[in-house]
């Protein structure tokens, strides 16, 4: 996953992807979830690559293999260091046909050290890297963070560190190795809390209290969530809020709601301590209501989103995060755009993910093949 | 060899967590990167904890760069500002839209000092829409994206990832990965660019995945620790309470764990044979294992799932992890002395290259290059060099 993101990427920026499959394809193909044929997720990854089948497990697969690099810019792989050393697809052997080759290596723990052929998967590294205990409270079951967190910012540090080494290239001609881990991705993005758990003065601040706060919710309304703060209201505004949501008197009372409100709201400390008062006060309205009423009064808040309701918001709409291809079995399918605007323009890729070897026999050719060398290698490959 | 961004310069007018973060990764790739700070300076240096009095928070995010201080509201220290744009390849922001026009350092302006500029805005929801002047810390995001709503476990509409902000840090290595690609195009066209990045698209983005299964028509939802693309993918409590993290992803996992388990009726088991029927009998599925990793402790699975291939982990925390040898061989976290605090646990970067070391360097304290820098920048008449200011520290 995190190396087809990585790839995905580089097609989005105008490179020619090929995935190399083993002969029963991509187990991504296989998940849980399908577009068509193939899972959900391997169809997002996949878009506008090419597929071409060769069995690694063969000389003559990797000889095919090692024989595509020779031309290839960039050779994104989750072999493993010592599996892919064992498959001659390691830099070092690779590089001397092809000195300007860049490896890109993902690996779930790192290259070194005796965990570095150990297996993963999201929930294996989120657990491995510290992030359910930013979920949930001490003593109740765990929880991971519902999105592929792993997968996906490993991906893009990948991503980036192949640009470095294509950068860097432009000046040397020489290709290099770079690679990042998944485990190393999540420590990396974690960094603020072990700068604030190591060696402070105090132990206070959200940093150092993710351990023991309990799990944060958002506002309950009438008919939904909202979250919200009151970064840039006056304090008059801020009593004007709480009078309009009819807690002014409870909310006098309560020292935890004094200093304008900053311990009561958003990532204040005692933010969850008092919700129950600000929901006793937000119970009649909606989320629409709410928050209309929270921004008169100088705060800011945004609705508590599923996923419908976000790519349904006009926000989404206006920045054009949405893009609509064409799926070979469904039509119309939406998929989402990379996140930036480069001189205006949002990058735009189009095309779905290729079937199954669907590439093997033109791209086999291309780098020299026969068309019956081609063929025998595709069809050791269905037969593989 | 030197690091790739060895002769690239950053002026990092950038704040709080996103920007700065960005700029950090610039800088372990060698960038020169200049943090600007207006007198007030960044916000992270009202943030606790404090080691030796000075916040962490601010030195876990300026790693490798130069700290200077410059108002932009003053004239002479403007003109500095843009004898210094006219060295730099990369420009930052993360200012609500609108702020750096006031502050003439927007695209128009800074582009005319140096038509090589690649200038990125950073923002929370972007240059346009209704949502466009709208704060952007991150629960707001974790809200409004719908990650939230796929956090905690299955009844209770989302929870939100506390602690430091993950969409924070996901942004930032965005931003530092479109400035490399623009550095590369710049090669070839000689023109500088104008990037926009909003944490919404990259909220959007990280959610790749499940926004694909939602486009496929299965909204997802929150659900413990259990995958929704696979299974068995989930924690399991062994008998001495512990949890242990456990994937199955390919049949041949699938065929490690009932040998893990000792069952080779679950082997042969039809029901189970295939991701697809694992994942539809999830629930039966969930039940029995949860009953067999009751009755052996962590110690036992964990060996037999490594032993056998199976995708596994105990779940850890800050104190085990910087003894862990893994981390450790990987330098994944370090231990850097910043002369003004001692020393600061932190990451390594997430990267490792064949050609090149990729330092962990101490970060500044507020204001500690600005006469340093101002000296570099070739002399002029109208300018002095300004005397630096005492750094802030607030204790």
């Amino acid at each position: 996953m995190s190396g087809s993101y990585t790839s995905l990427m580089l097609r989005h920026a105008g490179a020619r992807v090929i995935k190399i499959e083993p002969p029963e394809g991509d187990y991504a193909r296989r998940f849980a979830i399908t577009m068509g044929s193939d899972s959900a997720v391997f169809f997002a990854l996949n878009r506008g690559k090419e597929s071409v089948v060769l069995d690694l497990t063969t000389e003559s697969g990797r000889a095919a293999l090692r024989r595509l690099l020779k031309t290839a810019d960039v050779f994104v792989d989750d072999l493993g260091p010592d599996r892919a050393a064992a498959l001659g697809l390691d830099h070092a052997t690779l590089s001397q046909d092809n000195p300007r080759l860049i490896q890109a290596s993902i690996t779930p723990f790192g290259d070194h050290g005796p965990h570095r052929n150990r297996p993963g998967s999201e929930l294996v590294v989120q657990a491995a890297a510290d992030y359910p205990n930013s979920l949930g409270s001490l003593g109740e079951p765990p929880r991971r963070v519902g999105t592929d967190i792993g997968y996906i910012n490993s991906a893009i540090f990948l991503y980036q560190a192949v640009l470095a080494a294509i950068f860097q290239r432009l000046s040397t001609g020489r290709g290099q190795r770079a690679s990042v881990s998944m485990m190393g991705s999540l420590i990396y993005t974690r960094k603020t809390v072990w700068a604030a758990m190591g060696y402070p003065d105090t132990w206070i601040g959200a940093h150092t209290e993710t351990y023991m706060t309990p799990p944060t919710y958002a506002y309950k309304t009438k008919d939904g969530a909202i979250y919200f703060s009151l970064r840039r209201g006056s304090e008059e505004q801020y009593f004007g809020l709480l009078d309009a949501l009819g807690i002014l008197e409870e909310a006098l009372e309560d020292e935890r709601f004094g200093d304008g409100g900053r311990a009561a709201v958003g990532l204040g400390p005692v933010a969850q301590a008092v919700k129950p008062l600000w929901e006793r006060g937000l119970a009649n309205l909606t989320s629409d209501e709410a928050l209309a009423l929270i921004q008169s009064f100088g705060a800011e808040g945004v609705p508590v989103n599923t996923h419908a309701s976000v790519l349904a918001s006009e926000q989404v709409a206006a920045l054009d995060l949405l893009h609509t291809v064409e799926h070979p079995e469904l039509g119309d399918v939406p998929t989402i755009r990379m996140p930036w605007r480069i001189d205006g323009e949002v990058p735009t890729l189009d095309g779905p993910a290729p079937a199954l070897g669907a590439h093997t026999a033109s791209v086999l050719s291309a780098a020299g093949y026969s068309a019956a060398e081609a063929h025998d290698l595709g069809r050791l490959a269905v037969a593989g | 060899m030197t690091q790739p961004l060895a002769r690239i310069r950053v002026f990092d007018l950038t704040n709080a967590g996103v920007g700065p973060i960005a700029t950090e990764l610039l800088a372990g790739l060698g960038a020169d990167v200049i943090k600007v700070e207006s007198p007030e300076g960044d916000v992270m240096r009202t943030m606790l904890p404090r080691q030796r009095g000075f916040p962490t928070a601010y030195t876990s995010h300026n790693f490798n760069k130069r700290a200077i201080v410059l108002d932009l509201k003053d004239t002479k220290d403007r003109q500095w500002a843009y004898r210094l744009l006219e060295t730099c390849d990369i420009f930052v922001e993360n200012f609500r839209p609108g702020v750096a026009k006031r502050l003439g350092v927007d695209y128009e302006s800074v582009s005319k000092v140096n038509p090589r500029i690649i200038y990125i805005s950073s923002s929370a929801w972007g240059d346009r829409g209704p949502m466009q002047y709208f704060a952007g810390v991150d629960p707001n995001l974790q809200a409004f994206s719908g990650f939230a709503s796929i956090n905690g476990p299955e009844d209770n509409g989302g929870e939100f990832h506390r602690g430091y902000g993950h969409i924070d840090a996901t942004t930032a290595s965005y931003i530092s990965s479109a400035a490399i690609q623009a550095l590369i195009e710049r090669e070839q066209s000689g023109q500088g660019a104008h990037i926009v990045i909003s944490m919404l698209g990259c909220a959007l983005n990280l959610q790749i995945t499940r926004l694909a299964e939602y486009f496929a028509g299965e909204a997802p939802t929150a659900r413990g620790t259990a995958a929704t693309f696979s299974a068995p993918n989930q924690a399991f409590q062994c008998q001495n309470h512990k949890w242990v993290a456990v994937t199955v992803e390919t049949d041949a996992q699938w065929q490690a764990l009932c040998e893990t388990i000792r069952r080779p009726d679950l082997a042969s088991d039809e029901r189970y044979a295939t991701n697809t029927g694992r994942v539809d009998n999830r629930e039966e599925l969930s039940a029995t294992l949860t009953e067999i990793f009751a009755s052996k402790p962590s110690i036992w699975w964990t060996k037999e799932l490594t032993r056998l291939g199976v995708p596994n982990s105990l779940f850890l925390d800050f104190e085990i992890l910087r003894e862990h040898v893994q981390v450790a061989a990987n330098d994944m976290m370090v231990v850097i002395d910043v002369p003004h605090q001692g020393p600061i646990s932190t990451s390594g970067y997430p990267w490792r290259f064949s050609e090149f070391e990729v330092p962990v360097l101490p970060a500044p304290a507020p204001d500690q290059h600005t006469q340093e820098v101002l000296a570099s920048l070739s002399p002029k008449e109208s300018a002095e060099t300004p005397a630096p200011e005492t750094a802030t520290v607030e204790a």
